[in-house]
């Protein structure tokens, strides 16, 4: 058998590095080597020292993208070690900021990603092409959600307004009502996304997963609940560290999670398999036109996930809006001491945990993030293993896109410091 | 009545209304060389041009679908020593963005400027990169990155002047 390797070079804004490489023999995968560069291990040393007021701040610019995710879980970890609580309205407006985040990301990824894997056309620029008023729904979708984090956070790339207690300034009822129509057109447009998606063709696949979520008592989680697993894990996220431990692979640079011991599953099909009963009426319409279930174990039904994800957060956040009413105050001032505090929040890849441990005069002396895309590397590895066979018997050409297609289904963030992807599928 | 259409972002409606030309940084913040089309837009922006900064392409598509002209300022890689500054059109630019990204964070200007003018926006694009070189990892700019911030400010005020 000759080997064979092929290099796939995903022109981006900038090139990184290597990041994926498939080797095959015959109808087994025997080796999978998914390299992500991960900042957050250099933010963590450039936190220490730093006042704790900064901390929302500095981990927002970790990604450019999802800013709104760092900045919540920076403020609930830092809250928590000072025992501040925010007021009820702070809370609404935290949970409005994340819907905005969710819209953005979710609908992104659904139509500039997936859709042209399921579609089978070469990329987004060919959908476009073909599907030139659903390119342009989903864009307007984004915007709506984009429109939530400027008015909420200041401005659109890295908000501004984000404090620990709440937010430097509340927004007037007036300028978020302003957001309403746009929203409610989106909500009826995601609707349609996720009728459409849920006629493209899906891999069969079930896999054995290790679920992992945050879940609230009420609520479909974003900043607040318990970590708990489709194993029957219930925990604060005070105790992830005592459940959760990251080992270093040689081949890569990040830090790989599990739980003890085992492989994880966190993300969008994760966070629906276990908090489908915590989702509002619409959103489980959504659900069942979309045909999926908690029972889903289907990765590549991720999409629908985040289509269901994209109806819940649009209704939340016009729920959010309906329901405002202005502060007395925009946030509860921080008085501190010294301690520990422990953050976890749902980004829209999944799981985002941060710990920090704070002196008594408010500065940091220790800091820990931890990055959903950290949890799911080991899964996505596993994923591409058990594809072994359905790869040996594609083309290389369709081999490939299979593969990049699987590790799309977790939408690492991998271009936070690589904007690069190089795939080889090696066959010996 | 359906919605008047999205809220519009900063500056939209001067470009819109105006017909003016988009100026638009596009990079990572604090993402050392990386944010350099960042910082070139800042330069800008201190300078009485009304550029605007975004961190992803996906921002950036929605932007060039309301300019008939627009100049993007980012960092490139293999474009020549760190600090060489490449002009590219809109047609050098689009035929290179045909791959699907691994990440929603990854779309490249290339994929955007292509799926801006798809749908038909866009028709004037010229981008202005300062060469990187490929990411460390570094927070930090650079010297010979940093050093192109003002050559390539007054690359872009030279086409913003001529009307491109």
């Amino acid at each position: 058998m000759s080997n064979r390797t092929i290099e796939v070079a995903y022109m981006a804004r900038v090139e990184g590095e290597a990041a994926l490489t498939v080797r095959l023999k015959g109808d087994d995968v025997v080796g999978v080597e998914l390299k992500i560069f991960e900042p957050p291990r250099l933010f963590e040393a450039m936190l220490r020292g730093r006042a704790a007021t900064e901390a929302p701040d500095i981990t927002a610019r970790i990604c450019g993208i999802c800013p709104v995710a760092y900045q919540m879980t920076a403020c609930t970890a830092v809250e928590d070690a000072i025992g501040l609580v925010v007021d009820p309205e702070v809370r609404a407006l935290r949970r409005l900021l994340y819907c905005g985040e969710w819209i953005e990301s979710h609908v992104l990824h659904m139509v500039m990603l997936a859709a042209p894997d399921f579609l089978g056309v070469a990329d987004v620029t060919e959908l476009a092409k073909l599907h030139p008023e659903r390119v342009k729904a989903a864009l307007r979708i984004k915007k709506a959600g984009n429109a939530i984090v400027a008015t909420l956070g200041g401005r659109e790339i890295h908000p501004i307004n984000v404090r620990i207690g709440g937010f430097y300034r509340a927004p007037r009822c007036e300028e978020l009502r302003a957001l309403l129509p746009e929203l409610v057109w989106a909500r009826g447009a995601a609707m349609e996304l996720v009728d459409w998606v849920t006629g493209f063709s899906y891999p069969d696949v079930r896999n054995d997963y290790l679920f992992v979520s945050l879940r609230h008592p009420d609520e479909y989680p974003y900043n607040e609940g318990h970590v708990v697993s489709s194993a029957g894990l219930d925990i604060e996220p005070r105790d992830y560290d005592a459940h959760f431990a990251e080992s270093h692979e040689r081949r890569s640079n990040a830090l790989h999670t599990t739980h003890r011991g085992a492989t994880m599953f966190c993300g969008p099909l994760a966070r629906l398999a276990l908090n489908f009963d915590r989702l509002p009426p619409l959103a489980l319409e959504a659900a069942s036109r979309a045909g999926i279930d908690p029972s889903c174990r289907n990765p590549f039904k991720s999409l629908l996930a985040r289509g269901v994800e994209t109806v819940f957060a649009l209704d939340e956040a016009i729920r959010v809006i309906e329901h405002y009413v202005y502060p007395a105050r925009s946030f509860v001032p921080p008085v501190w001491r010294a301690g520990t505090g422990f953050g976890a929040t749902e980004a829209p890849r999944g799981i985002l945990y941060h710990r920090y441990t704070l002196s008594d005069d408010g500065h940091i002396a220790d800091a820990k993030i931890v990055p959903p895309t950290s949890q799911n590397q080991r899964v996505i590895e596993e994923d591409l293993f058990r594809m072994g066979k359905m790869l040996s018997e594609l083309p290389m050409k369709d081999a490939k896109r299979r593969a990049e297609q699987a590790v799309r289904n977790y939408d690492p963030c991998i271009s936070c410091a690589t904007h690069f992807l190089d795939l080889r599928i090696e066959r010996e | 009545m359906p919605p008047p259409g999205p809220a519009p972002r900063e500056g939209e409606h001067r470009i819109a209304r105006a017909g003016a030309t988009l100026v638009v940084g596009l990079g990572r913040p604090m993402g050392g060389d990386d944010a350099v089309g960042l910082l070139v837009a800042s330069r800008l922006q201190e300078q009485g041009i009304p550029a605007l900064r975004v961190t992803d392409a996906a921002s950036l598509i929605e932007l060039l679908l309301v300019a008939e002209r627009a100049i993007v300022l980012d960092g490139v890689v293999g474009g020549g020593p760190p600090g060489s500054i490449v002009t590219l059109t809109g047609d050098e630019v689009a035929g290179r963005g045909s791959a699907v990204p691994v990440s929603s964070h990854a779309l490249s200007v290339a994929g955007a400027v292509a799926i801006a003018r798809t749908l038909g926006g866009a028709a004037e694009v010229h981008v202005i990169g300062v060469s990187i070189p490929p990411p460390s990892g570094s927070v930090d700019m650079s010297v010979e990155v940093r050093a192109a911030v003002e050559p390539a400010a007054e690359r872009a005020r030279e086409l913003f002047s001529r009307g491109i």
